[in-house]
């Protein structure tokens, strides 16, 4: 197995901290009788992009929603092994699972935004988190936020329209300023632009190139290019294992397994 | 604008988790509110069942009284009279001397005692055994209050000495219970003890069969039409809409429909099971049409094309593959239908089908009553007797829905089909 | 060849026939009531009818109208008994619903529905004669306990056992309406670190809310239009009260009231039950369409995105 050893491909900025966001120790984990994971051992450093990658069904957006226990939600759902938030066990017991999703915020493959108004959707996590004590305070949440996500321009003058009505890729950037807006640690994305068409996916991406110095982002995505593109670190998966992982200039350019250079040109996948 | 580094870093420190309990706490007691509420409809279901049981199951069965007949006159006897005289003695027999009179002794028999009396005697043969008759609803309701421990606020009109003679009769071990199967044999009774629920149920069977007759070719014929024929125009989009509202439409205003036209335009007479009927079937036709046409809506277009692409015509497609699919789905739409019209009530009140109807009809035209309306006038009787009678009548009704429903839960299982 | 199309031809007439019938039935179920009614209003003024306070039709004789046709206190009681009613079976149905929809195992909620479904498919006259031997007598006892003098034939006593009756409704269409809301919104809420029981309150339920509405709608045109139950508890003299301990009659039982027994055809009476029925069939078509459209343009919502 290759653990990410920190290094500095030319062109990325160095990392904040060499201490990695989330270490996963030997996770296995199981819908009932079937294994989807087993035994994931990787580091995913802080303020970076870790980009997972492989075919379909290879177990990347199940680790995924292991690192914010959305698996917790699936009742034939079973894990073993650990993970560690800054070094603490997110499995362990005791933990809030509440508290720890706040921290770990989740995009998803298909936009999702409530059917409420755009200003009712950003504002909903602040709002039930108890985070502002006026409606300037939350006004001001919800204006950074969608200005970060590079929305506001776009829905400044219909903050109290629905926001079902914004195209693909608006809901989709609202999605990821609904997440921003309660301040989490990490931003994980499963997918974020397999639903979009390509303008859209090239907005999604320099968005998340631009979130990534105050987030630490991983994203799951089919497509390598974009793994490419906006990941500093890769982990390539394959029928449920871990099979290499390191920086994305790396693996791509030197993948060490033969089943990484098959996925990478185009022999299976 | 609010600088990004003075947004609170959201859930850590101890604020925070007095905070998370607060909020798990409050999710705990949504979860229960559900779990009260379930409860709740829960016990109300129980509270309507048990009252009806504990009601209703007296009026299964009856007090007997067994006399010891002996006859053997050679002429039997001719009046009703003599048959009582003869009660009287047999029903002296077995009790020691006392101050009883005929006139205290004979109330404890049902009132019809002597009929049975005379069907037992009416070839003139002698006779000497021990005979069951049918005690009056006085003793009845004596008895169960002792022994069944029912009705216990229940006031007797039974005189001492009476009582006196049961007491005595009840030690000899002359007083004993039977199911009371003339419950199902016998029509409506001003006494409460010889009430039955036959007349009724007989016209239930034929209103039920009038509107099942009349709603079932009408509505599958319009369920048809409207899913394989009908043109997609404004008309037949309001007349979905239409339809659609004619099944949630209060019932009583099917029976003002009934009123006006079945018995004023074309002269039923009131009370008849044909009008109600009737009137019961333009109530489910609506539901037979709208489930009707949800199942044939599942039949896949797929199969549709197959069809026609084999050359079939429309009807052909229809009757050879789209009817038989949809089938079990009709007929679980019509027995939902039946459900609704057995338990309906309210639109046969209009049609004057509360009479007091002792005789089951003889056709379509006399005048019936229904279960449900046997129910209604039955509750509203003050004759102590009648709950129990009506809560019988109840169980019986419910007992004939339960089976239904069973059906049509056995129809779905057997028959759901994933396409 | 020929005879196929003989064939076609005659069996979609038949059906055509059939389809004819129910349109006669809908046009027969408006002409009829409305051309009563009309009569009715030749000589009651609908102004009269609507707000007039006093009701007292049985004095009037056909060609000879004497008594008062003032419904006022007819549609108080109706409205007064629906509010009891959904007051009851509107927090049991909304709780029992987000809990079979929400929390319940597959194997609970497999349980709890079809036992909250028998709740709807007890006729309606048993729920009458439950009001009349238990319900009734009960609330009698408690009302003397404290205090109260709560008539045997009361609003609150129809009320309550018409609430139990709409139960399932509620539940069985608001779980119908919640059970199959994309999983997507709920992923979206949880994600954020929102308790399940406030993606259920501040995602879910809003996003049901269309559904949750026309739940409400059908369950009041159903309490409005029920008949035997207000017959048999709550009483037949018009009580121009709000007080729900008092007996008070409702639109229904006035119908019924008035056509049982036999009156003429022309008679006053009956020709006010037919004004009555115009009444009732139009609060509850209004109702029921409502409903009806708010849950096409929700689902049209839905397929959209």
């Amino acid at each position: 197995m290759v653990i990410y050893t920190p290094a500095c491909p030319a062109g990325t900025r160095p990392p904040k901290e060499s201490k990695p966001k989330f270490s996963v120790r030997d996770l296995d984990l199981f819908y009932g009788s079937k294994k989807a994971l087993s035994s994931v051992t990787l580091k995913i450093p802080q303020g970076q992009v870790t980009a997972l990658i492989g075919p379909s069904g290879c177990g990347k957006s199940s680790f995924l929603r292991c690192l914010n226990r959305m698996n917790d939600l699936n009742p034939l759902a079973r894990i073993a092994g650990s993970v560690f938030l800054d070094g603490d066990d997110i499995y362990a017991q005791g933990v809030d699972v509440v508290q720890l999703r706040a921290r770990v915020g989740m995009v998803f493959q298909k936009p999702n935004p409530f059917p409420k108004s755009i200003y009712d959707n950003v504002a909903y996590g602040p709002r039930i988190h108890g985070l502002t004590k006026s409606r300037h305070e939350l006004d001001a949440i919800v204006i950074d936020s969608l200005q970060k996500a590079g929305l506001y321009k776009e829905v400044s003058d219909s903050l109290e329209g629905p926001a079902l009505r914004l195209s693909g890729g608006q809901q989709q950037r609202l999605c990821i300023a609904r997440a921003i807006a309660v301040s989490p640690e990490v931003i994980l994305m499963d997918e974020p632009c397999s639903a979009l068409d390509p303008v859209a996916t090239a907005k999604v991406e320099g968005l998340i190139d631009s979130l990534r110095h105050q987030y630490t982002i991983v994203i799951v995505t089919h497509n390598m290019q974009q793994a490419g593109r906006v990941a500093q670190k890769t982990a390539f998966f394959h029928m449920g294992e871990l099979v290499e992982s390191g920086d994305t200039g790396n693996l791509f350019t030197n993948p060490k397994d033969v089943r990484t250079q098959g996925y990478l040109t185009g022999r299976f996948g | 604008m609010m600088d990004i580094d003075r947004i609170p870093a959201p859930l850590k420190g101890p604020q925070v988790t007095r905070q998370l309990a607060r909020r798990h706490r409050a999710d705990m007691r949504f979860r229960l509110y559900g779990l009260i509420s379930i409860g709740l409809a829960f016990s109300f279901i129980l509270l309507l069942m048990g009252t009806l049981i504990i009601k209703g199951w007296p009026a299964f069965i009856r007090t007997e009284i067994k006399l010891p007949v002996a006859f053997n006159s050679a002429s039997t006897p001719q009046d009703q009279e003599n048959y009582d005289r003869l009660l009287n003695q047999f029903i002296k027999k077995p009790l020691s001397e006392g101050a009883y009179d005929n006139k205290s002794l004979l109330p404890l028999l049902s009132a019809q005692s002597y009929q049975q009396l005379r069907i037992l005697l009416v070839d003139g043969n002698p006779l000497n055994k021990d005979v069951h008759f049918k005690a009056s609803s006085e003793v009845d309701t004596w008895l169960k209050t002792r022994r069944l421990n029912v009705n216990k606020h229940a006031l007797t009109s039974l005189t001492p000495p009476q009582l006196d003679a049961l007491y005595a009769l009840e030690k000899a071990g002359r007083l004993c219970f039977a199911f009371n199967h003339s419950f199902f044999t016998r029509g409506d009774s001003q006494e409460p003890e010889i009430a039955g629920i036959y007349a009724a149920l007989i016209g239930s069977l034929m209103t039920l069969s009038v509107a099942i007759v009349f709603a079932f070719p009408v509505g599958l014929g319009a369920a048809l039409y409207l899913s394989e024929f009908a043109p997609r125009n404004k008309f037949f989009e309001l007349l979905e809409i239409n339809i659609n509202n004619l099944a949630a439409i209060p019932t009583i205003i099917f029976g003002l429909l009934g009123l006006a036209f079945f018995l004023n335009i074309l002269k039923i007479p009131r009370s008849a099971s044909l009008a109600g009927g009737l009137t019961l079937g333009l109530v489910i036709l609506p539901i037979i049409i709208i489930s009707s046409k949800t199942a044939l809506k599942t039949v896949p277009m797929t199969i549709r094309f197959g069809a026609l692409a084999l050359g079939a015509s429309q009807v052909q497609t229809l009757f050879h593959h789209i009817l038989p699919l949809s089938m079990p789905g009709i007929l679980t739409g019509t027995l939902l239908g039946i459900v609704r019209a057995l338990g309906e009530s309210a639109p046969l009140l209009m049609l004057g089908m509360v009479a007091f109807i002792v005789d089951p009809p003889k056709s379509l035209l006399e005048p019936a009553t229904v279960l449900p309306i046997q129910i209604f006038v039955w509750a509203k009787n003050p004759t102590a007797g009648f709950v129990e009678n009506t809560s019988a009548a109840t169980l019986v009704l419910l007992l004939f829905l339960l089976l239904l429903n069973s059906i049509i839960v056995l129809l779905r299982r057997r028959f759901e089909r994933k396409w | 060849m020929l005879s196929r199309i003989i064939i076609d031809h005659s069996v979609k007439t038949v059906l055509m026939m059939a389809t004819g019938v129910t349109i006669f039935i809908t046009l027969g179920v408006i002409t009829s009531i409305l051309f009563e009614s009309v009569q009715f209003f030749n000589f009651v003024p609908l102004g009269e009818f609507l707000f007039g306070s006093n009701w007292s039709p049985h004095a009037s004789t056909p060609g000879h109208v004497v008594g008062h046709f003032g419904a006022f206190s007819l549609f108080l009681g109706s409205i007064l008994i629906t509010l009891i009613a959904l007051s009851v079976a509107g927090p049991i149905g909304i709780f029992s619903a987000i809990y079979t929809s929400f929390y319940a195992t597959p194997a609970m909620r497999n349980l709890i529905k079809p036992v909250l479904e028998m709740l709807a498919g007890v006729p309606t006259v048993v729920y009458g004669f439950f009001a009349i031997v238990c319900v009734a007598p009960w609330m009698r006892r408690l009302g003397l306990t404290v205090g109260l003098d709560i008539a045997t034939e009361s609003a609150i006593v129809a009320g309550l056992v018409m609430g139990i009756m709409i139960i399932p409704y509620i539940s069985s269409l608001m779980d119908d309406v919640l059970y199959t809301l994309p999983q997507s919104i709920k992923d979206g809420s949880l994600g954020l670190g929102v308790t399940y029981g406030e993606t259920i309150k501040f995602a879910l339920i809003p996003a049901a809310f269309p559904g949750i509405a026309s739940a409400f709608l059908l369950a009041v045109s159903r309490a409005v239009g029920e008949t035997m139950l207000v017959v048999m508890a709550a009483g037949m003299s018009a009580n121009l009260t709000i007080n729900p301990l008092q007996p008070v009659t409702t639109v229904t039982v006035q119908i019924v009231s008035m056509l049982t027994g036999d009156q003429s055809f022309d008679s006053p009476q009956t020709l006010a039950a037919f004004a009555l029925g115009l009444a009732l069939f139009i609060i509850t078509f209004v109702f029921n369409y409502i409903s009806q459209r708010i849950i096409k343009r929700h689902q049209s919502q839905h397929d959209g995105h």
